[in-house]
């Protein structure tokens, strides 16, 4: 019937430091994976190992009340600031609450019954009959540091928002503003130490996610959960450049489909390629690179094509009639004959120059001599000029014709342009080839030319207009495509760069999600194991077994599942547990969060926790309190006597205080019951008992005084080390290492075993006679009624030291 | 006398399983359970010399406390509480169930089985 868990969870190693171990021994964990978790979780902060660890376990030593809520004049619940268990007993209505509300709201800032309930409670927050003071302290031991306050005051017109809280001690005396340095605020939110009815109710009957969300926060994994929500948020931001990227090539080729373009269908080409080269997408969109159309360079040609112009083509014909014109006129100037015959007299001049004087050659009666010579040569000459004039114009008229023919030559006819309307082209090219089929006459070709070439340059004007309007009607669609298509290759180049960034994140977060769930139950299983124990001894008599507690799913979709046993048959344990066996579950899954290890609050305060339970169940629930009560200060508030009543009949080792309600508001703390007491009691009953035989007596009743009186010691002994910041650790050992009840006197009053009580023991009479009848055991000496009221008084001496 | 504590409990064992009692099982076999449980205190006194044969069962309990093991003698003071409880007819309480009397009559017997292995290692009387 141990309750495990204190060992089990001081052992647990933290969250970052098994994942690391998970990531190692995973081999199939890509290479960044390991990297993206780990800064996951350093991002969000390992905040449960290192926040919270340091805090000095914490005890309640005393609530003090006044002016708020059901209690008037102030009243104060004094309470043992050590392990054990004390149950507050008082009616509805006495006032009992009002303390476990006072301390909830100095510690939280709120009460989880007004949040239910704001209004109705917010307006009757503050004592009706005594309004001021109204204030509110709570003091509180840390182990081995010593006391300090917490303290809320409200003025005579304030809200209850307005309340100032201050915190005192424990190193200084100095009241600091608000509670905030205790740093509380997260230990309050994994390990609440107050716990009440409606609160356990709400816990159980709320949404399957919020039990999870309660499990998930006891196991103090917030770091795990922080770590996947933080991949989730990156990968989500570092996909949208993907995404959009992805969005706008979509988008793109829908764009591109309905465009009459050669561009748009090479660029969906290239769009649908994998990979997609961007080089060449980005080259379509700027137009640097045209290579493979044939459209638009073409249309840009026309819109420029050249024709000879007009000024030319008359120059070429005016020379061309000049030419022919000059022609004429020096061939009928130089006749043929003339040329011959000046062919043969140079010839002749050449046959002197050579052979000498001679008898003409060709004649045979004249004769070829020096004064021959001399007057043909003349002759020659003057015949000559003629004849180059001559020779001149014919060149001219050559040259001039030529370049006629090569004007015409220029003119070639061009090709339609697939998918483009050109009506003047074919206009053109008829020009043209017209033009081209020139005339043989020289006077007809000049004709020919000027009368061609004003049509071929109509033609070719028209022509350029229409390519030119053509040309723009395709930029203007293509234009802004070409637009979109940079801005895609922008978002693209971006996508690529963290593509791979992307990968690894998806791979992380599916790390994380796989490896999450089986790791939370792992942590979960100590705390399921405990509240199974705890459920095993508050379900008395139900027969629903409590199995296996498991947190699945993620996200929207997570849950706890909490298997169960009906006498041996596994079902959904919630669907089959009565409303009493409900709270008793609630319990049971949440004092462990309450009393986790880690926890700075050594206490736990439960309101009213047994309303629906079954007389059965409360004798389960006192076996668990006192378990826990073990290491842990439990206060429970109760309304009924069921509970204290159970504590008195089984001798359970506990305090009972009562809280009673008078007239005007007027609280009474009353200690009912305490341990020692308790043992008096014993005491008395003992020696009033006159069937005991008087040897049994005189065995027995030393030793009872002894146990009274040292218990009484003990826990006066153990207040003040605690008030002085001493640890419990060491006020036990001290305590352990002393034997004698003597010693243990000396132990309490001057913290030195050894140290002399003579003067403490002579201060009232009856002090000395207990202290003896501890110490008769081998005397043989009966006690009296008389040693059992010295001892009374002794112990109350000693307790309300 | 130690069959009488040893017979009374597993009779009180045997009502507890049995059929046809009305209904009553559980409050027989703790009546049958706590006279064992008086039986093994009372034995336990005799044997530390401090009888007290005509006092009642919380002297004697407080015998045990003083003289005896005290964790004992708590075990023992809780289980002849609850049964006591379980023997009488109290306002607003049910009968006491099943297996809570069969979980008292276990402690019963585990005090019965550890005096014994006290006698045992002490060479018995």
């Amino acid at each position: 019937m141990q309750l495990q868990g204190v060992g089990a969870e001081a052992s647990e190693q933290s969250v970052h430091d098994v994942i690391l171990e998970m990531l190692d021994e995973d081999a199939k964990a890509i290479g960044g994976v390991k990297d993206a978790v780990l800064d996951a979780l350093a991002a969000v902060g390992d905040t449960t190992d290192t926040d919270t660890g340091s805090q000095a376990p914490t005890y309640l030593s005393s609530i003090s009340v006044a002016g708020f809520r059901g209690i008037g004049r102030q009243a104060r619940l004094e309470l043992q600031p050590a392990p054990g268990l004390t149950v507050v007993s008082g009616r509805n209505g006495s006032g009992k609450s009002s303390f476990s509300e006072a301390l909830e709201l100095a510690l939280t800032g709120t009460s989880y019954r007004w949040r239910q309930k704001s209004s109705l409670w917010a307006e009757t927050w503050r004592n009706l009959h005594h309004s001021d003071p109204c204030a509110v302290r709570v003091s509180f031991i840390a182990d081995g540091v010593g006391p300090f306050k917490i303290g809320l005051d409200w003025k005579p017109n304030d809200e209850l928002d307005d309340r100032k809280s201050w915190t005192q001690g424990p190193s200084t005396d100095q009241r600091a503003d608000g509670t905030s340095q205790l740093g509380w605020a997260r230990p309050l939110e994994l390990w609440r130490p107050i716990l009440s009815y409606d609160e356990l109710g709400r816990l159980i009957e709320d949404t399957p996610s919020a039990l999870y969300d309660a499990l998930d926060k006891l196991l103090g994994l917030d770091a795990l959960s922080d770590a996947e929500k933080y991949l989730t948020a990156q990968l989500k931001a570092t996909k949208s450049a993907r995404d959009d990227a992805d969005a706008k090539r979509k988008a793109l080729l829908a764009a591109l489909a309905e465009v009459d373009d050669e561009r748009a269908r090479r660029a969906e080409v290239l769009l649908r390629k994998r990979p997609i080269p961007l080089d060449a997408v980005l080259a379509l969109a700027t137009g640097t690179e045209d290579a493979g159309s044939q459209i638009v360079p073409t249309l840009r040609d026309l819109a420029v094509i050249e024709v000879p112009d007009l000024e030319a083509i008359e120059g070429a014909a005016t020379r061309l009639r000049a030419a022919v014109q000059a022609h004429h006129s020096a061939s009928t100037t130089v006749a043929d004959t003339t040329r011959k015959r000046l062919d043969l007299l140079s010839g002749a001049v050449d046959f002197h120059e050579r052979f000498g004087d001679t008898d003409c050659p060709v004649c045979g009666v004249g004769r070829l001599d020096a004064g021959w010579a001399s007057r043909v040569r003349a002759d020659i000459a003057s015949s000559e000029e003629e004849l180059n004039q001559y020779r001149a114009a014919d060149s001219e008229l050559k040259a001039a014709r030529a370049n006629a023919v090569q004007l015409l030559g220029k003119l070639s006819p061009v090709d339609p342009v697939a998918g483009v309307e050109l009506s003047s082209l074919p206009v053109f090219n008829e020009a043209a080839a017209a033009a081209s089929k020139a005339p043989k006459p020289d006077s007809e070709l000049a004709t020919h030319l000027e009368t061609s070439f004003v049509i071929v340059a109509d033609a070719a004007d028209s022509l350029r207009t229409q390519a030119a309007t053509a040309l723009e009607a395709k930029e203007d669609t293509w234009a802004p495509l070409a637009g979109r298509i940079g801005a895609w290759v922008e978002s693209e180049t971006r996508a690529r760069e963290i593509d791979n960034t992307v990968k690894v994140m998806t791979a992380a977060k599916k790390w994380m999600t796989d490896h999450g769930t089986g790791f939370r139950n792992l942590r979960l299983e100590p705390i399921a194991a405990q509240a199974r124990n705890i459920w095993s001894q508050l379900r008395q008599e139900s027969n629903v077994d409590l199995g296996s507690i498991t947190l699945e799913g993620t996200a929207t979709k997570r849950h706890a599942v909490l298997q169960g046993l009906v006498d041996g048959h596994p079902t959904k344990a919630l669907s089959v547990m009565s409303q009493g066996e409900l709270h008793a579950l609630a319990l049971a899954l949440f004092l462990p969060r309450a009393t986790a290890a880690r926890s700075p609050f050594r206490f736990v305060v439960l309101d009213d926790p047994i309303q629906a339970m079954d007389p059965a169940k409360i004798d389960g629930f006192v076996q668990v309190l006192t378990e826990i009560a073990r290491t842990h200060q439990v206060v429970v508030f109760s309304h009924d006597d069921r509970l204290a009543s159970v504590i008195r009949e089984t001798g359970v080792d506990a305090r009972l205080i009562e809280v009673v309600r008078e007239s005007e508001s007027r609280v009474t703390v009353r200690n009912n019951d305490d341990p020692a007491t308790r043992q008096v009691s014993d005491v008395f009953a003992l020696i009033n008992d006159d069937k005991l035989p008087r040897e049994t007596r005189v065995r027995v009743l030393p030793g009872l005084f002894r146990m009274a009186l040292e218990t009484a010691l003990r826990e006066a002994y153990f207040t003040k080390q605690a008030k002085n910041g001493r640890s419990r650790a060491e006020s036990e050992a001290g305590w352990g290492a002393t034997k004698k009840t003597r010693a243990k006197l000396a132990l309490w009053l001057h913290d030195d075993p050894g140290a002399d009580v003579g003067g403490w023991l002579d201060r009232k009479p009856e002090r000395r006679r207990t202290l003896r009848m501890c110490n008769a055991a081998h005397d043989g000496a009966d006690a009296e009624v008389s040693d059992a009221r010295a001892l009374e008084r002794t112990v109350k001496e000693i307790l309300a030291s | 006398m130690r069959t009488d504590a040893a017979e009374l409990i597993s009779s009180a064992q045997s009502v507890l399983s049995s059929k046809g009692t009305s209904g009553l099982s559980s409050r027989m076999a703790a009546f049958l359970a706590r006279q064992a449980l008086e039986e093994v205190v009372s034995q336990r006194c005799a044997k530390l010399r401090a009888s007290a044969p005509r006092s009642p069962m919380r002297t004697k309990l407080l015998v045990l406390r003083a003289l005896d093991d005290p964790h004992q003698a708590d075990v023992a003071a809780m289980a002849w509480n609850r049964l006591s409880n379980a023997c009488h007819v109290h306002a607003y309480e049910m009968q006491p169930s099943i297996s809570e009397v069969r979980h008292l009559c276990s402690v019963v017997d585990s005090l019965l089985a550890s005096d014994a292995r006290t006698d045992a290692e002490g060479g018995g009387h």
